[in-house]
């Protein structure tokens, strides 16, 4: 039979076919065990049944049409209500459906059956067949701890299902790829060259664009094929760790492209094990806590903004962020101190770290400590990024956010000691070009540093040739300043460059593995020339400005084991602000995010001396600096009392976030920005002060932003908006 | 029975190297080069080969000669390798040899340093020594670049092989 012509066709579509019968027959099995007694499930149980059968037993494969014949038979008993699918009957199916994945997996291997004694399952289909009496099977065999299909992921995922609709299309474009070609050619050959090239060459463009549009689609998939290995997942986890689990999947339709789709694979498990395994508490545990029994995770996708936005979430106890810090200073990687100014978002982070994963103690805290920086290593490889939220008691919510797709990327050209660079557009927030007068005026220059002022904010600046170490750190400012303004994760900065070009759409290349340490670099293209181009990576650059956000990735090197921290980690960039006649405070930038001056007409004063801003719609909460110096919130109504009838017009304000707050300090007047070596000198007890430290040759005040806003708004820091 | 190898030859400085011409891809006139600023000193710079994104090692650079003026129209030697093509920029092509393997002397002892760990052996030849160069050695012996702790970059290339 094997030698049939089309044989090989046939055996294809069967095993396709077979294949995804047997998907879609746990995927029911499983939703008819969430409602036992659904007709319309149990007839899709039935027809898909029915199908492989009728296709085994037409190619002979009798084994497995034995098989399909037993699961029948107690699907008919189900069906006429003779007994409902409990728990041990859908264990029994879904054996059913990994017993012929096998086989089928074996049929492709070798075109036979294999030769396995099937007696086993079919003696507890029969079992499970026989209406009254008690089931004599006892619990099922337990399935290997890892999912028993891995193996076969790839054989059918190098295959891939596309729209015919779409190839139609395709194959259009293509016919006109080729006359546009035809053209070109005989433009180039004929008599007169170049007449009709411009316009050939426009047409080429266009139908290029198109083709490459539509070979993208082709490759988009629906998430919902990575998920749909997921509801079986979390069953046998909830039920190998003794809880309810509910999987909620919102989204599945979304498309993405496919080497996307599987590399989320094993980062989805990994989070999906940790919310069962970590996330959800026990039934007993839930209902002391006054939840439902039967713990919910989400599965969630979503379009916004050019990225494919994926939440994992669940009900559970939630992350103990306390501990978290705890543990990572019991592990020394972080003082104390560091750990403690390190803000919930950024302590939560460390659970991505990779020290921190493979240790007894933190698995054994909430969890989430298994595999996540696996988890953060495949999303950031992808071009993604992990955020985690957790609220202690009401569970858990990772976002990954990952880019459509990534073979080709829109670009902007740059330049740089006539050396063109491609900077991917996803990162590119603005460009900035400055006359010579307005860059002396907004740049500057600090030592080594150099700091731009854009629209009150702080920018701190990348200078990309001395980055690069093609040329000197400070660039003349006498010839004006080409600047890209990159945002990358959390933190935006401004990269000088010597000229923009063109955007361009460039093919992402891979580094040689010998450059693969440079972390400026994210890959090599070809451009329109021909000549190679090094694509600069927004992430890597970032690093480099260093800020205190940054303090866990940056104190302790990813891959070796924990040192002490580099000279330069102790620097930190300050804003210098004078308050007072004479006293000089310092703020970290990194707590910076806006300069502002607020005309007092927008400030409304209320009771016990607190102050409020109108700003952007809001009300902006203002703490004076000079008043938490002096002593106390009493100061405060004081010394807004005594101001007010000053001249002053206008108050200077630095913004500062606090976790999702916003509060301003003010203070009399914003001074300078300086990189200085953190050493304070001294400890205080005063509030709202650290210490003090000498900047630029004067004693300076280094600012607690937490104990200054505490000092005055205690209630801002207690948690939420006010 | 008579082993014959043949080595493609090519000059670098004062010497005469030869690499066994399986592994050898194509010769390149002097292509457009773009150097990688931050890459080891022998990392010459990258080049597009029809479409490729081929490395350029300097050769001079990597066997620790004494540098001296490359020719501005320095050819290159497309190695193939498992990992892609890697070239390797020299001074000037030679003839291509047929040698006995058995020919091949084993390096003086008195040589020493980065060469020592990059030759295969010698070949005497009539009027002068070839130095038989292991291609691996040349590639794979290089040190990565900076030892960065290994980022993630923020985009991903599009992988060699289908995952």
């Amino acid at each position: 039979m094997g030698d049939t012509p089309g044989w090989d066709d046939v055996m294809r579509e069967f095993l396709l076919e077979s294949r995804e019968h047997v998907q879609s027959i746990e995927a029911t099995v499983l939703e008819l065990e969430a409602q036992p007694g659904s007709q319309a499930l149990l007839a899709q149980l039935f027809r898909s049944l029915h199908t492989v059968k009728g296709t085994c037993g037409f190619l002979g494969f009798t084994r497995l049409e034995g098989l399909m014949h037993s699961a029948e038979e107690l699907l008919g008993l189900a069906r006429d209500k003779r007994f409902a699918l409990d728990r041990e009957r859908v264990s029994t199916l879904l054996a059913l459906a990994d017993a012929a994945r096998g086989a089928l997996e074996h049929i492709e291997a070798t075109g036979m059956e294999p030769a396995v004694d099937h007696s086993a399952l079919l003696a507890r289909l029969a079992g499970a067949a026989a209406a009254s009496v008690p089931l004599e099977a006892p619990e099922a065999p337990p399935i290997p701890g890892v999912l028993p299909w891995r193996g076969s992921a790839t054989g059918v995922d190098s295959k891939l299902r596309v729209d015919v609709a779409l190839l139609d299309r395709l194959m259009n474009l293509m016919g006109e790829l080729v006359l546009a070609r035809n053209r070109i050619l005989q433009c180039a050959t004929g008599p007169t060259p170049g007449a009709d090239l411009a316009t050939a060459s426009q047409r080429l463009d266009v139908v290029t664009t198109q083709v490459q549009q539509v070979v993208m689609k082709t490759r988009l998939q629906p998430v919902g094929q990575v998920w749909n290995r997921f509801p079986r997942l979390v069953r046998e986890l909830a039920h190998g760790c003794g809880k309810q689990v509910r999987l909620q999947l919102q989204g599945a339709d979304t498309e993405l492209d496919k080497t996307l789709v599987e590399a989320l694979h094993d980062p989805l498990t990994h989070l999906l094990r940790n919310a069962v395994d970590h996330g959800v508490e026990t039934p007993e545990q839930r209902r002391q806590r006054g939840k439902p029994p039967v713990g919910c995770v989400t599965l969630s996708a979503s379009h916004e903004g050019g990225l494919v936005h994926l939440g994992m979430s669940d009900d559970g106890a939630g992350i103990d962020v306390q501990r978290v810090r705890q543990v990572a200073v019991q592990r020394g990687l972080l003082t104390s101190d560091q750990a403690a100014r390190l803000s919930d978002a950024d302590a939560l982070m460390l659970i991505f770290m990779p020290g921190f994963s493979t240790a007894e103690r933190v698995t054994s805290l909430s969890g989430r400590g298994v595999g996540m920086d696996v988890v953060r290593t495949q999303v950031e490889r992808i071009g993604g990024t992990v955020e985690v939220h957790s609220r202690q008691g009401q569970g858990t919510t990772f976002t990954l956010k990952i880019p459509l797709t990534l073979a080709i990327i829109p670009a902007l050209l740059v330049t740089c000691r006539g050396d063109r660079y491609a900077l991917p557009q996803a990162s590119l927030r603005e460009v900035v070009w400055l006359e010579p007068a307005q860059a002396r005026r907004d740049i500057t220059r600090l030592q080594d540093a150099s700091v731009l002022r854009l629209r009150g904010e702080l920018l701190p600046l990348v200078v990309l040739a001395s980055e690069l170490g093609v040329g000197p750190a400070a660039p003349d400012l006498d010839a004006g300043a080409t600047l890209v303004v990159l945002q990358a994760g959390e933190r935006t900065f401004g990269l000088w460059v010597d000229a923009i070009h063109d955007t361009e759409e460039i093919v992402v290349k891979p580094l040689w593995k010998h450059l693969k340490g440079l972390s400026c670099y994210a890959g090599a293209t070809v451009l329109g020339d021909g000549r190679v181009a090094l694509i600069l990576d927004a992430m890597g650059l970032g690093r480099r400005v260093g800020a205190v956000s940054e303090a866990p990735t940056q104190v302790v090197p990813e891959a070796a084991p924990p040192v002490a921290p580099a000279p330069e980690d102790s620097r930190e960039r300050v804003l210098l602000c004078r308050t007072g006649a004479e006293g000089r405070v310092a703020i970290p930038l990194s707590r910076v995010a806006r300069l502002e001056e607020l005309p007092l007409t927008e400030v409304e004063h209320l009771s016990g001396g607190m102050e409020l801003a109108r700003y952007h719609g809001q009300l902006l909460p203002l703490v004076r600096v000079a008043s938490v110096l002096e002593g106390g919130a009493s100061a405060t109504a004081r010394l807004s009392q005594g101001l007010r009838h000053t001249a002053e017009t206008s108050l200077s304000v630095v913004v500062t976030t606090h976790a999702d707050t916003r509060v301003g300090l003010v203070v009399d007047a914003i001074l300078d920005v300086a990189e200085v070596e953190v050493a304070l000198q001294r400890e205080t007890r005063r509030a709202g002060v650290l210490g003090s430290m000498v900047v630029l040759d004067r004693a300076t005040e280094f600012l607690d932003v937490e104990g200054a806003v505490r000092a005055i708004h205690p209630e801002l820091l207690a948690g939420g908006a006010p | 029975m008579i082993i014959l190898r043949q080595l493609c030859t090519f000059l670098v400085g004062e010497h005469l190297f030869g690499l066994d011409i399986e592994r050898v891809q194509e010769i390149l006139l002097p292509p457009p080069l773009t150097r990688v600023p931050g890459a080891p000193p022998e990392v010459a710079g990258l080049l597009n080969l029809r479409g490729q994104i081929v490395p350029a090692i300097d050769l001079r650079r990597r066997l620790e000669l004494p540098a001296g003026a490359a020719p501005s129209d320095a050819p290159h030697v497309v190695l193939r390798g498992d990992d892609g093509a890697v070239s390797l920029r020299v001074d000037a092509i030679g003839d291509i040899l047929p040698l006995e393997d058995a020919a091949l002397a084993p390096l003086p002892d008195n040589l020493r340093g980065a060469l020592r760990t990059m030759l295969l052996g010698v070949h005497a030849l009539p009027d002068r020594l070839l130095l038989v160069l292991s291609a691996d050695a040349v590639v794979d012996g290089l040190a990565p670049a900076a030892a960065t702790p290994s980022p993630s970059p923020s985009i991903l290339a599009l992988p060699q092989e289908s995952r």
